[in-house]
């Protein structure tokens, strides 16, 4: 198959990708509910005005909770909503775009490393296989599906937001094009959530690592001097264009009795440490490594499907037995790396150091660290697939490369097809009389809405909606 | 004088377990896998110095032997099978994760000797 047409594939992939989520919501349902609420949906504006734009939880006894850091995002959605009218298509539209953009940077990147470990690799159909391969394994490998589809929150988003600024830098890193650095920033400005204080997990579990990994990049693979100044005038324009959101932040860090400053400066240290090392030790007590190398879920597998995985840890291994390019091993310690911190429980001396690591100001946000590390062990894995496939593409008879794509195929089957057909952003609330989470809005619940909540901005009237409120 | 004679006998003695070493190149090899094998099937305690101790003999070995890095990825592969065979009848029991710590480990020496290659 020529290149050109592997092109074209990817671009059909991609955009089937989009048109599917489509098809998981009959028309007016919604998946509301979970821990963000995601009433944003729903009618954005009013989440604006309502939540947004104010730091005072509209519950309780009305405690400070910033959240502006999400004003860029529902912006957009309130604009979106404007021209779309429905927050059925609203929500499928955002799942669209999270598929599409998540496989297709993917995609990019792959392709990107693998022309610059190789460069012959550009006009070969091998390559581009290799890469969409990897975009695949990206999105409906377990831990991808298993992730946080279900009532997403929005820092879910990283799912797009990881590969699609690796390659914006990755390409930057390329080709010495401001222009990528730029809509690097753009994009830091409308996801502001996935770089606030409510994303920090995620995002140090994964920036770092790849800043590392792309610097490591340019300086032993492109072999060019890193450029200082420019990176440094991308920070700060950074921190300028997230100031709106930091700002507040720093304010209630110093401002006495505030949440954010009760947790850094009054809660006793001995004892922060000690709740954040037991949550952690509790987490680590159910993660097993030999899941991990498979990417199945922990704790969720079943026993014939399973043996099925052990494809991706074979093909890895068969890969660098073939492969001597310096990329690849580069990838294949960021790989190690991240599966470090993904599992933690790797001989009792990593046990211990990754404890030590809690005695880190921070790094307690780490303490449930196999969900806080699971995009960027998914990055790394299946970047690490891609390699590994293109490998044995280059080397081996091609029988023996369609009995491989059967091979991989088969269990990305059983894993995307809950995905793919809905089921994962439906489920059934637990314990209850077969309600599913997706529901539509009760016309008549919709005008007790309009009709009976007082125009006043001193009332506040609490209607039974979802499992969240 | 008599320095230098225990100097010389140890000079010798270091000299024959080489060539012993290197004569016997396969054994040393098989009692390192046997070694691994053992570590993952018969002890049911998951012990850190007793992988160190097989990883520091491997890693002697391959600086012995001037191993391949396809010898340690074919280490890993044996683990692989090892954990495969494990997880088939025990699923993720402990003598499971040991293979999988094993084959993290091979992965890992593999990648760098590969990079030395």
């Amino acid at each position: 198959m020529k290149p050109i047409l592997f092109r074209f594939l990817s671009i059909a992939i991609a955009t089937a990708l989009f048109i599917i989520p489509f098809f998981w919501l009959k028309p007016g349902e919604m998946d509301l509910g979970g821990d963000s609420g995601r009433l944003y949906f729903y009618d954005p504006v009013a989440y604006l005005r309502s939540t947004m734009l104010y730091g005072i939880i509209p519950s309780g006894v009305g405690g400070a909770a910033l959240s502006y850091f999400a004003i860029p995002f529902v912006s957009l959605l309130a604009v979106l909503h404007f021209f779309i009218n429905s927050p059925t298509v609203l929500i499928s539209f955002v799942n669209g775009v999270k598929l599409s953009l998540a496989f297709f940077s993917f995609y990019l990147i792959v392709k990107e490393l693998l022309i610059l470990s190789l460069p012959s690799a550009r006009n070969k159909g091998a390559a581009d296989a290799a890469a969409m391969l990897a975009g695949l394994v990206y999105i409906f490998i377990p831990s991808s599906v298993g992730g946080g589809w279900d009532r997403a929150l929005l820092t879910h988003n990283q799912i797009f937001i990881n590969p699609l600024m690796f390659y914006l830098f990755l390409r930057y890193f390329v080709t010495d094009a401001m222009v990528y650095f730029y809509l690097a920033l753009l994009v830091t400005f409308i996801f502001s959530l996935n770089f606030s204080i409510a994303s920090s997990p995620g995002f140090f579990a994964f920036f770092p690592l790849s800043v590392a990994f792309l610097l490591i990049l340019r300086k032993s693979i492109m072999k060019k001097s890193i450029p200082y100044k420019e990176l440094f005038f991308g920070l700060i324009v950074f921190v300028l264009l997230q100031s709106f959101q930091i700002l507040p932040h720093v304010l209630s860090l110093f401002s006495y009795g505030s949440g954010l400053n009760s947790l850094v400066f009054l809660d006793n240290s001995s004892s922060t440490l000690r709740a954040g090392l037991n949550y952690f030790e509790s987490v680590a007590s159910n993660i097993k490594l030999s899941l991990s190398l498979m990417n199945l879920p922990q704790g969720r597998y079943d026993d014939l499907l399973s043996l099925l995985y052990f494809v991706f840890p074979i093909t890895v291994l068969l890969g660098y037995m073939r492969n001597k390019s310096k990329t690849y091993i580069y990838v294949g310690f960021f790989f190690l790396i991240s599966m470090f911190f993904y599992t933690a429980k790797i001989t009792d001396i990593g046990f211990a150091f990754y404890k030590a690591l809690f005695r880190i100001p921070g790094f307690s946000m780490f303490r449930n660290f196999y969900g806080q590390w699971n995009y960027s062990f998914i990055f790394y894995y299946s970047l690490i697939v891609g390699f590994s496939f293109y490998a044995l593409a280059l080397t081996v008879s091609r029988r023996k490369i369609y009995v491989l794509i059967v091979a991989i195929a088969t269990p990305m089957f059983f894993s995307a097809w809950p995905l793919v057909n809905g089921s994962i952003i439906r489920p059934i609330h637990h314990q209850s009389d077969n309600v599913p989470v997706a529901f539509q809005m009760d016309p008549s619940f919709q005008q007790v809405l309009r009709t009976s909540i007082p125009n006043q901005t001193s009332a506040l009237l609490y209607l039974l909606l979802h499992d969240s409120i | 004088m008599k320095h230098q004679e225990k100097k010389t006998y140890l000079t010798k003695t270091k000299d024959i377990v080489l060539a012993h070493l290197h004569a016997y190149k396969q054994v040393v090899l098989t009692l390192i896998v046997l070694l691994v094998v053992a570590d993952v099937l018969f002890l049911k305690e998951s012990s850190d110095i007793r992988i160190f101790g097989i990883l520091g003999i491997y890693i002697w070995g391959i600086l012995m032997y001037k191993l391949h890095s396809n010898y340690t990825f074919f280490m890993g592969l044996l683990s692989l099978f090892l954990m495969y065979i494990l997880f088939l009848i025990t699923g993720t029991s402990p003598s499971t994760e040991k293979a999988a710590v094993w084959l993290f480990f091979f992965l890992g020496i593999g990648m760098i000797q590969r990079l030395k290659e």
